[in-house]
């Protein structure tokens, strides 16, 4: 989600907040739609679950939109959707400790992923591996983890995860730092595999 | 292993990660690469970190179709998550039970309402309205328990806590009901535990009243009426005619006829102090005498200083504020100006402030919650 607002037929971001707000609520459809897989993809990055992950993505749009009032348009919509997924993140993590320990049970039947598999077997070497990148990133303190989804998965430059975790950029550095020497630790034997 | 070298740890370490996602400017990365071409230590962490980012970056993601319809149903019409919805039954649930919970808590402090308290013998012969007991005996309301220089007695105080009468004591039980239980000491030596919520139990003495907090204290009083108030866990309110002091475990405060509660100060405050303020508070001691308290107070006399900027005269309140500012600066909001009116708001938010530094006790967390829960 950058920071220029986002726009479609239905009007820009902005616009379709102000008339939710206004009392247009069936107008939270058209944004719902427009960062659905977005906050999916943070919430399966954080959650390791496709089950959990639709879940928390669920909580976060709920979450969003009864505070949506709150929205004061000081920021990019995205910027500040990221901020309110970001925090539900961190607290539904809170409140779900025990899915978070590293033998905690990590999907091993994903839903259909989008790659370029032609095997069988290929297929099975992917699932396997991406289980246990999982299990290595839930092993993560969440906030670490956050930022490495947020980095690596979502693809948002230092300055926008700094905005949205309300953090420097040096400490998106030297979390991501710490991650990814953790988890390349972890992971050592995926390197003849990758 | 090989040891880091300083700069490897302090200099570049922290690159790497901005290096590997394209996040340094040009004079940077070239320093950066200048340096990797050199160090295999550093070269090889960074090998590390690419590796771990692009693993991440390269885990397939669930099927992008269309978002979820009936996930929007959910949140907009039915409006609730699987989990919401449990949260909602639970939500419904909760004051139900905090119902129930709270009129069996208030029919059990009801039905305890007016009854005689249980009084234990523990030495001697001691009598309740003239009459000795063997073993136990009751105390009604007005009754008066009196202990002679050989006995000693526990009264059971309804179900709220215990207090035991030490010799040479004269007690009466004044009053037993739901919102207050109230004793008063004429003369002697009592040590009072109440595990009840604050401001639930009393004890008058000649010179002051004192008022429980969560706490356990001994209270004394001689014959000319003069008390000593001494805590030692929790909180105590010492009060007279609006004169109060409010003393914290390991603190003291000593009480006069027809003037009320001094100043509380801790046990362990010079004796110079402690003269100095029986002086300030009781014989007229002056500005001579403040001084001599101030020079004396250590950090944790605060608790002094602070009962100090409402009982000294208008004159001298700079002066306090002044050096209680030396201990702790005082938070945001709160002015010189303002402390020197007694601007109450000012004082509790100095206060809050100050409190922590008082309480130096070591208390369970089930001591702490139970305080929270009534603070």
């Amino acid at each position: 989600m950058g920071e220029e607002p986002e726009s479609g037929p239905a009007g820009t971001d902005e616009e379709l907040v102000r008339l939710v707000v206004a009392g247009e609520r069936d107008l939270f459809a058209p944004i719902y739609e427009r960062y659905y897989w977005r906050v999916f993809r943070m919430a399966y990055g954080m959650t390791g679950n496709h089950g959990s992950a639709e879940d928390l993505t669920q909580e976060i749009f709920m979450r969003a939109y009864q505070r949506l009032k709150e929205f004061r348009g000081q920021s990019a919509f995205s910027t500040w959707l990221y901020r309110v997924a970001v925090n539900h993140s961190l607290n539904y993590r809170r409140k779900h400790q025990v899915e978070t320990r590293e033998e905690s049970p990590v999907e091993t039947d994903p839903q259909p992923m989008v790659d370029g598999s032609t095997t069988a077997e290929t297929d099975v070497m992917r699932q396997q591996m991406t289980v246990q990148v999982h299990r290595a990133l839930l092993a993560l303190k969440p906030k670490h983890r956050m930022i490495v989804v947020l980095k690596d998965i979502e693809g948002l430059s230092y300055e926008e995860i700094a905005q949205r975790t309300n953090c420097s950029t040096g400490t998106v550095a030297s979390r991501l730092n710490r991650s990814r020497k953790l988890l390349a630790r972890k992971l050592e034997h995926l390197r003849g595999a990758y | 292993m090989a040891l880091i070298s300083i700069s490897c740890a302090l200099r570049y370490r922290r690159l790497l990660s901005p290096y590997v996602d394209g996040e340094l400017n040009a004079s940077t990365r070239a320093l950066l690469e200048r340096h990797l071409a050199d160090c295999s230590q550093c070269s090889a962490l960074c090998d590390k970190v690419s590796f771990a980012s692009r693993l991440v970056s390269s885990m397939p993601m669930p099927d992008e179709g269309s978002a979820p319809v009936g996930s929007l149903s959910r949140l907009s019409v039915a409006g609730r998550p699987r989990r919401a919805a449990a949260r909602l039954v639970l939500a419904r649930v909760t004051p139900i039970v905090l119902l129930v919970v709270a009129a069996l808590a208030i029919w059990r402090y009801t039905a305890l309402s007016n009854s005689p308290w249980e009084v234990v013998r523990l030495d001697g012969t001691p009598t309740i309205s003239n009459r000795s007991f063997a073993e136990t005996a009751h105390l009604g309301q007005g009754e008066w328990l009196v202990t002679d220089a050989a006995s000693r007695a526990k009264v059971n105080v309804a179900r709220i806590g215990q207090v035991e009468v030490e010799p040479n004591s004269r007690v009466q039980l004044v009053q037993t009901r739901t919102t207050e239980h109230r004793l008063s000491l004429e003369r002697g030596r009592l040590q009072a535990t109440i595990w009840a919520p604050p401001r639930l139990f009393f004890v008058n003495t000649p010179s002051a009243e004192a008022v429980d907090l969560g706490c356990a204290y001994t209270l004394e009083v001689d014959d000319a009426g003069r008390g000593l108030l001494h805590v030692t866990s929790g909180w105590v309110a010492f009060v007279l005619n609006g004169r109060e002091a409010k003393v914290p475990a390991g603190a003291s405060c000593v009480t006069r006829p027809q003037v009320g509660p001094g100043t509380p100060c801790f046990d362990d405050a010079s004796e110079p102090l402690r003269h100095a303020l029986t002086k300030l508070d009781f014989e007229g001691g002056g500005a001579q005498t403040l001084d001599l308290i101030l020079s004396e107070a250590r950090t944790r006399d605060t608790l002094t200083l602070y009962h100090l900027l409402a009982r000294v005269p208008d004159a001298d309140r700079g002066r306090v504020y002044d050096r209680l500012a030396e201990y702790n600066h005082p938070p945001n909001g709160v002015t010189r100006e303002g402390v020197q009116s007694l601007d109450g708001e000012m004082l509790g938010l100095w206060r809050e402030a100050l409190e922590p530094t008082w309480l130096k006790e070591s208390m369970p967390t089930v001591r702490k919650v139970w305080r929270w829960m009534w603070s």
